[in-house]
């Protein structure tokens, strides 16, 4: 049996490779997507300060530490029983809006957009950043690079730096917006808003123009039928700072609507002996393996499915984008994995509008930020929505509010299963008769980018020793010995 | 360090004191092969002079540049070798001195294996610090030629006059209103049985009419800044509201204020408007702002200009170049041994309330009349170490004159009432001079006291109505109880600190033992020495001491302070802490953790702060370069590289 | 003019320094007026057999961040070396161990053991694990086997210099990038548009590339009196603005720290927690906070017979996760030891 390896995935974050099996007619048999890596918070938390997991969970991953940043306070909020002030919510929401502005422009400029801008098997060495610039030129390239820096610097602006900020505390925020900060922030806010405009036009003139990637698109190597789980506000609304989590089943019918503090209710972890992250799974469905459909338990998260999971965006100009792609792509829900580009830049207005209406708001810039009044140190759950789907971060505290336990169930990992299906399904979709190139290989990367994975998030377990345990049966099947090791 | 090291490595035999344990060959030839060791010997007495010849010639001979010398303590001969060095033109820091005698071959003699290969690890060490010693320069600072006695009491005068005898203009400052001190209220002194009075009154005077003595009394000192050889003292004086010698005793009588004498020990009363005592120096009265209640009666009745109840505390700083501290001690508060009834039953009464009763000038006019009924007592009990030699009340020591003290006391009282009774309770009696023995003897000779030797007293109970006391004590000979009926109970008290002392360490900076008195550098080499330079200690101030020995410690201190005065500078150790102030962020840190306040925080013209570590003020301790959080301070002579050198040498070995 | 090669790397890392990379913005295209980029992972499809093919000492500089915990990391780290000319330890990551150095206070099995058993949202009835080598139907396929032990980069190979910071401030990546480049020829100099942190002349080998002076230097925050009585978790006080931060009694890890962020956590209203590692003569950077704050503690109490020191200390919740948070596999303490 052939055995292709790609070694090791590029453009995505965090590390990963791909392995791929021909049978002896060259059709792909199967394709494992493989995560190397793990580090273990979960377990060097124990015995922290609480109030530095923000700080802690952070460094899990350096181009979502925001997300993790506010699940973590959300849950300090929660553990210490103190509810945050207004302004703070409204300071801490408009910095997170700063941080989804950077990440999706991030994602789709430097990461997704090299695929349809310079063409999925142009040659490697143009397949990036550079080769984009060179094709759309350097204005445009200049205008990326600003809006980038936009989203960063408004983040920055409350979290003393945009990668792994500093002002989440139980109860507030260490920082505000004095009058000059906010007058600049306004200016990045609205212009971002035109370039998410922009950067909507494009995708529509260079892919939805070009039939040969709506082929691609709609193709069944790229389309699953999963639910979909996102945080929607009270009316149902996407909402990436706050909310309940929504799940909808294929069908696009929501199938349950939960709090925070409920998760353990819904949501349960499968473990594969191939790769090392967890495989979360609807636990009231059940894990029924790497298959798709309403029986099965796999979930997926980030933009498509947000979308899909929500009735609608909250703000405007995102709503009237929303519209227009169920329109195109056929009504709700949208199963087309690749179609997730585009509601990452329906999210990325919404962003953007959002952080102007905070920004504008006549109280952004008071100084009541901080709520002192905690409580007893407790247990707390909090959930945001990363760039890249669903983040839950659960802590018990010990009396002197050290961390006791911790568990994290990290947006990307949510959509392990899907990932491991989508690539394998690409594999067996573009790979025939053995015909094997650089080309086709990156159209089967192209399948997990779609996710835009945040592998360092997958992965921030640890692993150790095979564990084994043998069990000696009699004749009668009486178990008569046990022996184990590294149980 | 531009040379490249040769080292003279030097073992001493110390006679046999080393020797008879260290294979001090053996050792000798281990240094001599470690790297940049040029010559390795042994030798006998290396401290004298053809040992140090022996140095010296190796030096030129063999153009070293550093030594090592393995020997005694380096608080012995340390200065020793490092002269010699100099002496031939290698500085004195590029010697370094290792200790095989009190840290090896005293207390390791059973193990003397062990006790080589420790030498030869400890030499190691310092080979490999010489290897990075570099040549540091002594900074000398002048020293004003005037002195400050803190302490007019016995000590303090006497080293005023001995100061100011060999021509240094001396500031005396005293806190109460007249010179004298304790002894002021002693009545007959022993074992020499003078009055004390007169012997005092000859000191006083010459205190107050010395043209070298600028006396201050009703003063404070309230602050002390400077250095070695520049103190900067402000001295506090209080308002004596007397302007001059025109109070009458109608001036006294009208004054409504009437408190207990501090001078007689609060057997007797006085007025706010007051004199301590009979001959007191100045003479002037003072009226006491703590218990005056400023009705006015006195100015009344006094003569126009005599008494001005507005005047204020005025300051004054004095520029000196030594400091001694002679505040002597306080009284132990036997209050707090309940058992002995002191402050309950009225004839309990302590041995500084019997000087008083015993004084001719006193409140009795000498007659010893018990509180209680003005009798004379037939049966008097001394209870000895009274808040001495007690853990329980925090006080181990020996309070030394206390036992001299009493016997001095029973003898009057054997003398004067030879049909009174005396009981001594005591733990041991310690009548240490050539005097106390025989004073001693010629007690126990009288016939008329009884010595009980007990560990402790177990209760003193009063029969409320003859006002007689039952002492009860175990008798450690015969361990057996017993019980003494007494007219009269004299409690010899320990002297305790004085409650100021805190608050003049923290202003001198100078250090207290545990027992609270003040710490002398060396018990036995340097008694009246304080760690800084120019600053000594003398009298009860350092430690329960007698007269004899009080006045013994303040011509001592007078000589020691004298010293370096005439010399007219000091050598200060090249030990500093330095600080680079291109790698100080100014983060103050270093500033309150030196106990000399010797870092200063500087500001730059662009607003950036760093510190200074003042070169007179600083000890060389250390403490700022291990709290420097950036590595920015570096102790000379001890560096981070030196240390780490040695340790290394010590584990790889 | 022929233009240097560069290449980013990631170890055991979270994808913050490339960010950081990212974030001198516009001048990431100076950059490429120096230099072609001929591996980067995050941004570009070159992949591991690609820079096997490539001379030795052909990549001119080579920037390794993220920590070195798998045969993974550890093979590339080595191949970077044996490819490069120079080898950066990029971020705290590779340069001291970073914050998934506390990892270092375990052991894979105690780790193994929470995540796949003891987590509250795992179902594993059977014990599965995630094994080096697996049979699938389909053949065995491998992930890299994981070390107990986090290192840094330079416990696994020999580096020129390093980048610190968690993650490094755009100024000192490109202060270094101008420094390295001038080094290796004099015609890039000026290219790169320095803002601050500026290197004249490039230390000897093994240097760090930033200012070798702590926080303080730079800190806006007005430094008074350091009398600590009484330590203030960051969520018991509203400190004073403008007052420094240590003074207040919060625990600041500034005096031990090395500049070179514009002091971006206090301009934030939180104190330093040491991510930029120690100055270069104080290299131990927990032990020279835990000394510097302890010798100030309690200073007013120490004249008092009934001084406790314990009564400070014990303010002190978790020393470690405080004083080497960053820097746990750097220190003279490296890891807990292992019980086999």
């Amino acid at each position: 049996m052939k055995r292709v390896t790609i070694d090791p995935i590029t453009r995505l974050e965090g590390h990963g490779k791909i392995e791929i099996f021909l049978d002896d007619k060259g059709e792909v048999s199967n394709a494992y997507f493989q995560v190397p890596e793990l580090r273990g918070f979960e377990k060097f938390c124990e015995g922290r300060l609480a109030e530095r997991m923000p700080l802690l969970t952070e460094r899990i991953c350096g181009v979502c530490p925001w997300a993790h940043h506010y699940a973590s306070t959300k849950t300090l909020d929660m553990a210490f029983g103190v509810e945050p002030t207004d302004t703070a919510k409204k300071l801490r929401e408009l910095s997170y809006m700063g941080y989804y502005i950077y990440d999706h422009i991030l994602h789709f400029y430097f990461l997704g957009a090299p695929d349809f801008v310079v063409g999925p098997d142009a040659p490697a060495a143009e397949r990036n950043i550079f080769g984009v610039i060179n094709k759309v030129g350097l204005e445009i390239a200049g205008e990326v690079i600003k809006h980038r820096a936009y989203g960063q610097r408004m983040s920055a602006m409350l979290g003393g730096r945009a990668t792994h900020p500093v002002c989440g505390l139980p109860g507030g925020i260490s920082k505000g917006l004095n009058e000059e900060e906010r007058a600049t922030m306004e200016k990045m806010a609205k212009s971002s808003v035109d370039f998410a405009q922009f950067s909507l036009k494009l995708f529509n003139d260079i892919v939805l123009g070009n039939q040969t990637y709506v082929d691609l698109i709609t193709s069944d190597a790229y389309t699953m039928k999963t639910y979909y789980m996102g945080l929607v506000d009270d009316n149902n609304k996407v909402n990436f700072y706050d909310g309940k989590v929504r799940v909808v089943d294929p069908f696009g019918n929501e199938f349950v609507k939960f709090k925070p503090e409920e998760y353990l209710d819904h949501i349960a972890e499968h473990v594969m002996p191939w790769t090392y992250p967890k495989f979360p799974y609807l636990k009231n469905i059940g894990w029924k393996g790497l298959v798709d459909g309403p029986d099965s338990g796999i979930l997926r998260v980030a933009p498509l499915a947000r979308l899909n999971a929500s009735d609608g965006m909250a703000t405007p100009l995102a709503q009237a984008e929303y519209e227009r792609m169920y329109e195109v792509l056929g009504g709700k829900p949208v199963h087309h994995t690749l179609a997730t580009h585009w509601a990452r830049l329906i999210e990325l207005l919404y962003a953007a509008e959002k952080a102007v209406e905070l920004v504008t708001d006549e109280g952004i810039t008071d100084t009541d930020i901080r709520n002192m009044d905690l409580g007893e140190p407790g247990e707390g759950v909090g959930i945001v929505e990363a760039c890249r789907g669903t983040l839950i971060h659960h802590y018990k505290l010990t009396e002197d509010a050290l961390i006791e336990k911790a568990n994290l169930i990290v947006a990307t990992v949510n959509n392990m299963g899907a990932i491991c299906m989508s690539v394998r399904d690409a594999a067996k979709g573009l790979i025939h008769k053995g015909v094997v190139n650089d080309g086709l290989l990156n159209m089967v990367e192209m399948a997990f980018r779609a996710y835009d994975p945040c592998l360092s998030c997958a992965t921030h377990t640890l692993p150790g020793q095979m564990p084994l345990e043998i069990v000696i049966k009699d004749v009668k099947g009486k178990p008569v010995k046990r022996l184990s090791q590294n149980l | 360090m531009s040379e490249e090291p040769r080292i003279g490595v030097y073992v001493c035999n110390c006679g046999i004191n080393i020797s008879a344990t260290v294979d001090v060959e053996e050792v000798a030839k281990y240094a001599g092969a470690l790297p940049n060791v040029i010559v390795s010997k042994a030798y006998i007495y290396m401290c004298s002079d053809p040992g140090q010849e022996l140095i010296k010639q190796d030096i030129q001979k063999h153009k070293l540049n550093r030594v090592v010398v393995a020997s005694c303590s380096p608080r012995m001969h340390e200065p020793t070798f490092r002269a010699a060095v100099e002496e031939v033109g290698v500085n004195k820091y590029l010697y370094e001195h290792v200790n095989i005698r009190e840290h090896v071959s005293w207390v390791h003699a059973n193990e003397p294996e062990k006790a080589t290969e420790k030498a030869k690890d400890l030499l190691r060490m310092a080979i490999a610090k010489v290897r990075l010693d570099e040549s540091l320069e002594t900074r000398t600072v002048s020293v004003i030629p005037k002195s400050l006695v803190i302490g007019g009491g016995i000590t303090g005068m006497q080293a005023a006059l001995d100061l100011a005898d060999r021509g240094f203009e001396t500031f005396l400052v005293e806190k109460e209103p007249s010179i004298g001190g304790r002894v002021a209220q002693l009545s007959v002194l022993s074992p020499t049985v003078e009055e004390a009075r007169p012997m005092l009154k000859k000191i006083m005077d010459r205190v107050a009419t010395h043209p070298k003595i600028n006396l201050m009394t009703y003063s404070d000192v309230v602050e002390v800044s400077g250095y070695i050889g520049n103190f900067e003292v402000k001295v506090k004086h209080r308002p004596r509201h007397v302007k001059n010698n025109n109070v009458s005793a109608k001036c006294v009588e009208v004054c409504p204020v009437e408190v207990p004498s501090e001078f007689d020990a609060g057997l007797a009363s006085r007025k706010a408007i007051y004199t301590p005592f009979e001959d007191s120096i100045p003479s002037l009265y003072v009226i006491d702002d703590e218990t005056c209640i400023k009705c006015g009666k006195c100015v009344d009745t006094c003569p126009e200009g005599t008494i001005d109840l507005d005047e204020q505390a005025s300051e004054e700083t004095i520029n000196v170049g030594t400091i001694i501290v002679a505040t002597g001690g306080g009284v132990f508060d036997a209050k707090n041994k309940p058992e002995l009834g002191f402050g309950k039953y009225p004839n309990v009464i302590n041995n500084l309330q019997l000087e008083r009763l015993t004084d001719k000038a006193g409140p009795t006019k000498g007659k010893l009349l018990r509180p209680s009924d003005n009798k004379i007592p037939q049966k008097i009990a001394f209870i000895q170490c009274v808040g001495a030699r007690d853990p329980d009340v925090g006080n181990p020591w020996c309070s030394r004159f206390c036992c001299q003290a009493m016997l001095g006391q029973v003898k009057s009282i054997t003398e004067e009432y030879p049909k009174t009774q005396l009981f001594v309770f005591h733990k041991d009696i310690r009548a240490f001079s050539n005097l106390g023995e025989e004073l001693y003897r010629e007690v126990r000779g009288t016939g008329q006291v009884v010595f009980v030797r007990t560990p402790e007293i177990n209760d003193i109970d009063e029969d409320p109505e003859t006002g007689n006391l039952i002492v009860k004590a175990t008798d450690e000979m015969l361990q057996m109880p017993m019980e003494a009926e007494v007219d009269m109970v004299v409690l010899s008290n320990a002297l305790a600190p004085p409650q100021d002392a805190e608050e003049l360490a923290r202003l001198l900076v100078i250090a207290r033992s545990p027992d609270g008195f003040f710490l002398e550098l060396h018990p036995k080499l340097s008694p009246l020495d304080t760690p800084t330079v120019g600053i000594y200690i003398a009298g009860v101030a350092q430690g329960p001491k007698d007269i004899t020995d009080s006045i013994a410690q303040a011509r001592g201190a007078a000589s020691r302070a004298a010293v370096p005065m005439a010399q007219g500078e000091v050598e200060l150790e090249a030990y500093l802490a330095v600080v680079d102030p291109d790698l100080c962020s100014g983060c103050r840190i270093c500033e309150h953790v030196c106990p000399y306040n010797a870092p200063e925080i500087k500001e730059r013209e662009d607003g950036t702060l760093y510190s200074e570590v003042s070169e007179a003020l600083c000890k060389g301790c250390g403490v700022c370069v291990a709290a420097c959080p950036s590595g920015a301070i570096t102790m000379l002579h001890f560096k981070d590289d030196q240390l780490m050198s040695e340790i290394e040498a010590l584990l790889t070995g | 003019m022929d233009k240097l090669k560069f290449a980013f790397y990631w170890g055991a890392s979270c994808g913050g320094c490339e960010v950081a990379v990212l974030d001198i913005d516009e001048r990431v295209l100076e950059v490429l007026q120096i230099g072609d980029i001929v591996f980067w992972p995050v941004a570009m499809d070159t992949k591991y057999k690609d820079v096997e093919a490539m001379p030795d000492k052909s990549i001119d500089v080579s920037f390794f961040n993220g920590s070195v915990r798998n045969d993974e990391s550890e093979h590339i780290a080595k191949l970077l070396r044996q490819k490069s000319k120079f080898m950066i330890a990029f971020g705290s990551c590779a340069h001291e161990g970073c914050i998934p150095g506390l990892a270092n206070l375990h052991d894979r099995e105690s780790i193994f053991k929470k995540v796949y058993k003891e987590s509250v949202s795992t179902v594993n009835p059977n014990g599965v694990t995630p094994q080096t080598h697996y049979h699938v139907p389909e053949g065995e396929i491998h992930i890299p086997a994981f070390h107990d032990t986090v290192k840094t980069l330079d416990q696994v190979v020999d580096v020129d210099y390093s980048i610190p910071g968690c993650p490094p401030n755009p100024d000192i990546i490109v202060a270094a990038i101008d420094a390295l480049a001038s080094t290796v020829d004099e015609k890039f100099a000026g290219i790169m548009t320095v803002n601050g942190y500026k290197i004249e002349t490039l230390p000897p080998k093994g240097a760090v590339l930033a200012p070798n002076r702590a926080q303080c230097f730079e800190c806006p925050l007005k430094k008074e009196d350091k009398r600590i009585d009484k330590i203030y978790r960051v969520y018991e006080k509203i400190p004073e603005p403008g007052k420094c931060l240590l003074d207040q009694g919060i625990i600041c890890m500034g005096p031990a720290t090395r500049m070179g962020c514009h002091t971006q956590c206090m301009n934030a209203g939180m104190p330093c927690t040491g991510c930029q590692g120690p100055v270069d003569q104080a290299e131990e950077l927990g032990a020279s906070m835990m000394t510097a704050l302890t010798s100030n503690i309690g200073l007013d109490d120490e004249k008092e017979s009934d001084y406790d020191p314990n009564k400070f200390i014990e303010q002190i919740k978790d020393p470690i996760g405080t004083f080497y948070m960053y820097s746990l596999p750097a220190s003279i303490l490296k890891r807990k030891v292992m019980k086999k």
